[in-house]
């Protein structure tokens, strides 16, 4: 019966995190190729099931695995996520791989350059597998509003896997990737990965490079990784972040700043005299009771873990999904004036003049939720309006960042849901705009601080679907946010595992 | 806040965007109502915050040098046409 170790070894791949692969490759118990083929043959059988990815890379992602194979023979340093199958986000942009951001408007364009975060990633090792689903433009909160494709949320293929990177989160649930890179301007990384199980972490606006990530609210967007489990998520991290001389607002390594310290040095060294608050206002009205159960559940474990535990308040959360709506709104309408069919994207047939080329170009390229966006923005910033909404917006800010501040004198960790509800029915919320925004209401106010906070599996619903906690913590503290994650997950004993997805019984 | 389909047909020339009746129509409910959940921020006490960038807030500058794209190939492939070394685009100029 025994057909090796090496064949056992790879079976499961689709279970492994980026550790196994890379014990695996230590050991020689299967080469570089042999594990891209398994994630390919994976997607292959699976993905017309749940609807990921956008584009394969196929051909290319076995070539690099032969490289990288010979390299490794040869004993090259062939770096920290050498070897790893990665899927992006499709509004990262990849050279000379399609880049849409899930909408008409760009399907046919193709970066010239690498972003960044997809530059480390390669010079890391790491081997792209293809590109993800998403909301268009990162605009939603259901991977819905993409162009292209629905995509259904492994755990149960009738609901939705959330979004706005809902095509990267339900790639890491399926096993299709260990590591998948997204992108949050209001929950976006955070929210699929509460609702499909996976780990996912947005890190403080300025730590990871934004060169290359196609704009939605450049003062909110921050890339990010998301992964099967708390130390994968810290490792990949550890590659994204730093200071990029192509992105002004992303920051440099110092003592205040702290981007070089060791994510993985302190990783286990438990929660004992942390200080976690739970704001109070996360806990009334509109929660899941479900989830709420969860989330106290894993309080209560952190006081047994050590961590002192203490209720706050943080009263910004219902005008922070106003404020939310209204700067991304604002500028989404700024950054996405530049799609107007003259240098490249999708260009109108039908067209006399110059305005009308505009017009019918962004009229047809341009999804409704886009359009509802650039619209609101557009209407915000307008005159006569603009003190009422976007000024307003812009001063509510800073007293959002200011009452973090002070929780933060407090508290060295904030613990609350990632969302107030379980994933939803694929098409229960298209027709409700702001049904929609609203399920946004405890992901959005760390954007708009620019502090990290990262959405962790904590516990599964009676009907078998994932719930998610989040932690935030002040600017710079993703270390106190692995550390703290790290012993919930060890604690809690659920990582790991895997929805069966219909298709599985025929492929295993 | 009440919003009319001649606001929305307002906004929409200011976008760029064109909507046929029905669509202004349904555009103009829907803003209506998150309009109004926007309002919410009107509770809020705004004494004593002002729009000016927080202290540690700083202008990162780089020296402006020119820095030739080696990929000219690839950077024009996105281009719906190109003659003699330029984009050629549709007559924007009566």
């Amino acid at each position: 019966m025994d057909t090796g170790r090496k064949d056992n070894a790879i079976k499961e791949a689709e279970k492994m995190t980026i550790s196994d692969i890379q014990r695996g490759y230590r050991s020689k118990s299967f080469s570089v190729k042999e594990i891209v083929r398994k994630f390919l043959d994976r997607i292959g059988e699976l993905d017309g099931t749940i609807g990921a990815f956008l584009t394969v890379c196929t051909d290319k992602a076995l070539r690099e695995a032969e490289e990288l194979d010979e390299r490794m023979g040869r004993g090259d340093d062939v770096g920290p996520l050498a070897g790893i199958p990665v899927a992006i986000k499709d509004n990262i942009c990849t050279r000379g791989i399609k880049t849409t951001c899930a909408s008409r408007i760009l399907e046919d364009f193709i970066p010239p350059y690498d972003a960044t975060a997809v530059k480390k990633l390669k010079d890391a090792g790491a081997i792209l597998i293809g590109k993800t689903n998403m909301d268009e433009f990162a605009m939603g909160s259901s991977t819905e509003t993409s162009a292209f494709q629905t995509t259904c949320n492994p755990w149960d293929t009738s609901r939705v896997p959330g979004g706005s990177s809902g095509g990267s989160a339900a790639a890491v649930a399926a096993g299709f990737v260990p590591l998948a890179v997204g992108s949050d301007t209001g929950g976006s990384i955070r929210q699929p990965s509460a609702f499909c199980g996976a780990v996912g972490l947005k890190p403080t606006y300025g730590s990871v490079s934004r060169y290359g990530l196609i704009a939605f609210a450049s003062s909110l967007d921050q890339i990010g990784p998301i992964t099967a489990n708390v130390k994968d998520c810290a490792l990949s991290f550890q590659i994204l972040r730093g200071q990029d001389p192509r992105d002004p607002t992303s920051v440099a390594a110092g003592s205040e700043t702290d981007t070089e310290t060791d994510l993985m040095k302190d990783l286990e060294i438990g929660v004992r005299g942390l200080k976690i608050g739970l704001p109070k206002e996360c806990f009334q009205q509109g929660l899941d009771p479900e989830i709420a159960e969860s989330v106290q559940a894993s309080a209560r474990l952190y006081e047994k873990l050590g961590a002192k535990v203490g209720e706050v308040s943080l009263p910004v959360l219902e005008s922070g999904l106003s404020v939310y709506y209204i700067i991304s709104s604002a500028e989404a309408s700024s950054n996405l004036a530049r799609y107007d069919g003259i240098r490249y994207g999708y260009r109108s047939e039908n067209f006399h003049d110059i305005d009308e080329l505009m017009l019918h170009t962004r009229s047809e390229g341009f999804g409704r939720e886009a359009k509802r966006r650039i619209m609101l923005g557009t209407y915000v910033l307008s005159s006569g309006y603009y003190d009422a909404y976007y000024k307003k917006a812009m001063l509510l800010r800073r007293k959002i960042r200011g009452i973090f501040r002070e929780a933060f004198q407090e508290y060295d960790l904030l613990l609350l849901p990632t969302s107030p509800t379980l994933p939803f029915g694929i098409g229960e919320k298209r027709n409700d705009p702001l049904g929609m925004y609203l399920a946004d209401i405890y992901t959005v106010t760390m954007n708009i601080a620019g502090i990290p906070a990262l959405s962790l599996p904590c516990g599964f619903s009676r009907s078998g679907l994932p719930i998610g906690l989040q932690l935030a913590g002040n600017h710079f503290a993703e270390d106190k946010l692995f550390r703290a994650a790290f012993s919930l997950e060890r604690e809690l004993g659920i990582s790991g595992r895997k929805p069966v997805i219909k298709g599985v019984e025929q492929y295993a | 806040m009440k919003v009319d389909k001649d606001t929305i047909q307002y906004i929409a020339r200011l976008a760029k965007l064109e909507f046929t009746e029905e669509e202004a129509a349904r555009f103009a409910g829907e803003f209506e109502k998150i309009l109004d959940h926007f309002e919410n921020i009107d509770k809020e006490d705004l004494t004593g915050l002002d729009e000016v960038p927080e202290s540690g807030a700083e202008t990162v500058l780089r020296r402006d040098e020119v820095k030739p794209f080696d990929n000219r190939q690839e950077l024009f492939r996105n281009t719906k046409q190109m003659r003699d070394g330029f984009l050629a685009i549709p007559k924007v100029l009566e």
